[in-house]
């Protein structure tokens, strides 16, 4: 053997151990490959497809939300969202600076957008027609569009209460809220391949999921009805300076509810200009003391009890006298109603009275009534933020509060708890589930689901349900509901006046008026709650405010609705004697013509009534608007007036009050006065111009 | 008798060359069968081949051409969207009422009525 040369056992064994080397590599190269393609393949693969794929999200449409005769109250359509895609822009800081004054964004936070280490990025969302256009005409690297649903309301302020508003991506309010997952569908996507920079391939594969629309609504609400009572609160907002009104229609037989309405309100479109506050449902939300209104259900009880009786006789000495405490009646000024009968305590809406009919029925049976009327529990109605109300827990009643409870005072109830308990007494006792959403459609129309009227509970008998009706119908063609009369239909109703309570003591001069109603009153077909909250000017009153209104909301509705008149025999109208006003103040005034049909309108600041119009005596149709000046200084002789306050009255009215003070009167427009020129206080000489500018829908805002 | 063994030697040699000749021919034939038969092979798998290509890119192009309809049809759709919300903007009862009174002069029944005196003391 060669010396250095090597044995065939070492190259022996050199070989070997090669080959196990070898094989060590290969076995882990396996082994890697069997753990990548079997443990790691799927989140791999997810990584991979996110690497080569981009998307862009193509946000569902919103379901449609129409009134019950189809009208659009809320629609989608799509608006342009700008993105970004950082690895494409190639010049953050330019692309910043060009877009800044487009879109209304600093610079500094474009630049954090398009530095962000993420494939896409929202830049500014839902952006106008004219805003994404000059985008798109920048032409800029990395910058690419979006479709995205965006909420209309074609209406503006029209029952924003009820439809609420939706956010960016979810309804936030309302109806849009309430049925978010009903509304807001699912969305879809645009998927294309994408190279190493983030280009588009050319060729690569592209792949489109529809987005699919959320299930349109039609609602219970009627547009008309809701336009009529807006229109209507509107004008008596301005007309009493109150700080809110409200109304609710429903439909007495089913619980729907034809329109639900608050001013001031706001306009969805623009919700962000409104106070958050503003976004309150009140009518469904808010408590408030029922005053008179609540006395239907001391008297549906009672009868139902068989403890009332109409022609029962009962004397009113203007108060009466419970546990030491002296309860008094609003006619106490005058010595209470006197000898009357049980009809007449319900037509002069007489406190002793039915204090009298709250001990028959006892705290029990009479708390039984409330608590199976609805209140104290909330109705159900498909809304956000319903209110529960507050009673008298039965530990806290003792006789006092039994007798206050029967008239209406020291309880709270939501609007809508009182209006379905009215419309319990007016259907034949069914006490009923309100709802505002009557049928679920999917894209071709197909009813999904359709909401039933839903009984609560059977509350009265429907004989006493028709005798609760007959006697509420002769509070409006007799009683303090007079303004509310309407020739040829059989209204029946309620007033309701009550003092606002703050921090746990009566407020002196903050009320609420309400008027609760329905008609025909033998086989209701609507039923309309209305609420004027702390009017600042005109007779404190409900009889005289909220009467007058709830009168006129239901001659159009009736009309809406083609409700026939009932022909009467003597087809002259109603009409009353005009009583000596002058020289009164305007409590007495308002007491005055509480029960005669004759609505008291008031220009002046001062509470003696000088001056009035129509003068006394003169028999004048029922509701005519008696006028009156409360003036300090004898106009008849001034050469300078101080203007009054001329905004909410009719170009009639306001003629007049001009007539009265030697001015002259210069309209523009028709339907209510908005706005005056000079403005109210001002000091004129007589015979100056009044420049007076009248709207029909008088705006809050 | 030499020369005619000598002519059958050159009998059988010319023999042999032909018959050589004659196989070579054969063999180049067979060459050429199969060269001819690899190159329809080649060319019909390189048809295939730019048949399949071409059908796939009908294929790319016919889905992109079907995106394009869809994401058309998509903002027809919302075009569409925007016109009913355009007509029911137009149709508020609130223009309505505005176009009446403040351009056509129309008032509210019995707006201005002024009281109706009946009689008077």
């Amino acid at each position: 053997m060669e010396k250095g040369a090597i044995s065939t056992l070492t190259l022996k064994k050199r070989l070997i151990f090669l080959f196990f080397l070898f094989t060590f590599c290969i076995l882990i190269l396996i082994g890697r490959l069997a753990w990548i393609q079997l443990v790691k393949a799927e989140e791999l693969q997810d990584e991979a497809y996110e690497q080569w794929n981009r998307s862009i999200p193509v946000t569902a449409l919103r379901g449609t939300i129409y009134d019950r005769n189809k009208k659009i109250l809320a629609g989608s359509a799509t608006a342009e969202t700008i993105v970004a895609i950082p690895k494409q822009i190639e010049n953050p800081e330019e692309t910043a600076g060009a877009l800044s004054s487009v879109l209304d964004m600093s610079e500094e936070r474009l630049k954090d957008i398009f530095t962000q280490d993420r494939s896409l990025v929202y830049v500014k969302r839902k952006v106008e027609d004219e805003a994404s256009q000059k985008v798109r005409e920048l032409e800029l690297s990395g910058i690419d569009f979006a479709k995205e649903s965006k909420r209309f309301y074609p209406s503006g302020s029209l029952a924003s209460h009820v439809l609420g508003f939706a956010g960016i991506d979810e309804g936030l309010a309302g109806i849009e809220f309430y049925y978010e997952d009903t509304l807001k569908g699912r969305d879809g996507r645009i998927i294309y391949q994408s190279d190493a920079r983030g280009l588009q391939m050319p060729q690569g594969v592209q792949q489109y999921i529809p987005s699919e629309p959320g299930y349109d609504m039609v609602l219970t609400l009627d547009e008309t009805i809701q336009f009529i009572v807006e229109r209507e609160l509107s004008k008596a907002r301005l007309e009493y300076d109150a700080s809110s009104v409200i109304a609710i229609a429903i439909n007495p037989q089913t619980g729907e509810v034809l329109s639900l309405a608050k001013k001031p309100d706001y306009d969805p479109n623009n919700y962000m200009d409104y106070p958050a506050e503003s976004w309150q449902i009140t009518p469904i939300f808010a408590t408030f003391e029922p005053g008179s209104t609540f006395k239907l259900v001391t008297l549906a009880a009672a009868i139902e009890e068989n403890m009332y009786r109409m022609d029962e006789s009962f004397h009113c000495p203007g108060h009466a006298t419970v546990a030491g405490q002296t309860i008094r009646c609003w006619t106490s000024h005058k010595g209470g109603h006197g000898s009357i009968d049980f009809l007449e305590v319900v037509h002069g809406s007489c406190n002793p009275g039915f204090i009298t009919l709250g001990q028959r029925l006892e705290e029990e049976k009479l708390f039984r009534y409330i608590h199976a009327f609805g209140f104290g529990s909330r109705t159900g109605i498909d809304l956000p933020g319903e209110g529960l109300g507050i009673l008298f827990s039965p530990e806290q009643v003792g006789p006092v509060e039994l007798a206050t409870t029967s008239f209406g005072q020291g309880v709270s109830v939501t609007p809508i708890q009182q209006i379905m308990a009215v419309a319990a007494m007016a259907n034949g006792g069914k006490l009923l589930e309100p709802y505002i959403v009557k049928e679920f459609l999917d894209t071709d129309g197909n009813v999904v689901k359709r909401n039933e009227p839903e009984v609560v509970r059977e509350v009265l008998s429907s004989d006493t349900s028709e005798q609760v009706s007959w006697i509420m119908e002769k509070v409006v063609s007799e009683g303090s509901g007079l303004n509310a009369f309407i020739e040829g239909y059989e209204i029946a109703g309620k007033t309701g006046t009550a003092q606002k309570v703050e921090q746990g003591v009566y407020a002196p001069d903050k009320n609420i008026m309400s008027f609760v109603g329905f008609a025909p009153a033998d086989d209701p077909e609507i039923l309309l709650f209305v609420a004027v909250d702390e009017p600042k000017s005109g007779p404190m009153w409900a009889s005289q405010i909220a009467a007058p209104v709830f009168r006129n909301m239901m001659v159009d509705i009736l009309n809406y609705l083609d409700i026939p008149r009932k022909v009467t025999e003597t087809e002259e109208a109603r009409t009353v004697r005009a009583p000596d006003l002058v020289d009164s103040t305007i409590d007495d005034a308002s007491i005055q013509l509480q029960t005669k049909g004759l609505i008291l309108k008031i220009a002046g600041e001062g509470d003696l009534i000088t001056k009035q119009t129509p003068k006394p005596g003169a028999v004048v149709p029922l509701q005519t608007n008696i006028l009156v000046y409360t003036g300090d200084e004898n106009i008849d002789d001034s050469v300078e007036v101080f203007l009054p306050d001329l905004r909410g009255k009719t170009v009639r009215e306001v003629s007049e009050i001009l007539n009265w003070m030697g001015l002259h009167l210069n309209s523009y427009g028709s339907g209510v006065a908005v706005e005056q020129d000079p403005p109210p206080d001002t000091q004129v000489e007589t015979g100056s111009v009044v420049n007076v500018e009248f709207k029909s829908h008088a705006d809050d805002e | 008798m030499l020369l005619a063994r000598q002519k059958n030697l050159q009998d059988y040699r010319n023999y042999e060359r032909y018959n050589k000749k004659s196989e070579k021919r054969i063999k180049l034939k067979k060459n050429k069968l199969i060269k001819i038969f690899s190159c329809f092979f080649v060319l019909f798998h390189a048809a295939a081949a730019i048949l399949l290509i071409n059908h796939y890119n009908q294929v790319t192009k016919l889905n992109r051409e079907v995106i394009h309809y869809e994401q058309k049809l998509g903002e027809f759709q919302e075009e569409q969207e925007h016109l009913k919300i355009e007509i029911a903007n137009l149709r508020t009862l609130e223009r309505i009422e505005s176009i009446a009174t403040n351009e056509l002069g129309m008032n509210y029944p019995n707006e201005d009525k002024r009281p109706g005196l009946v009689a008077t003391n």
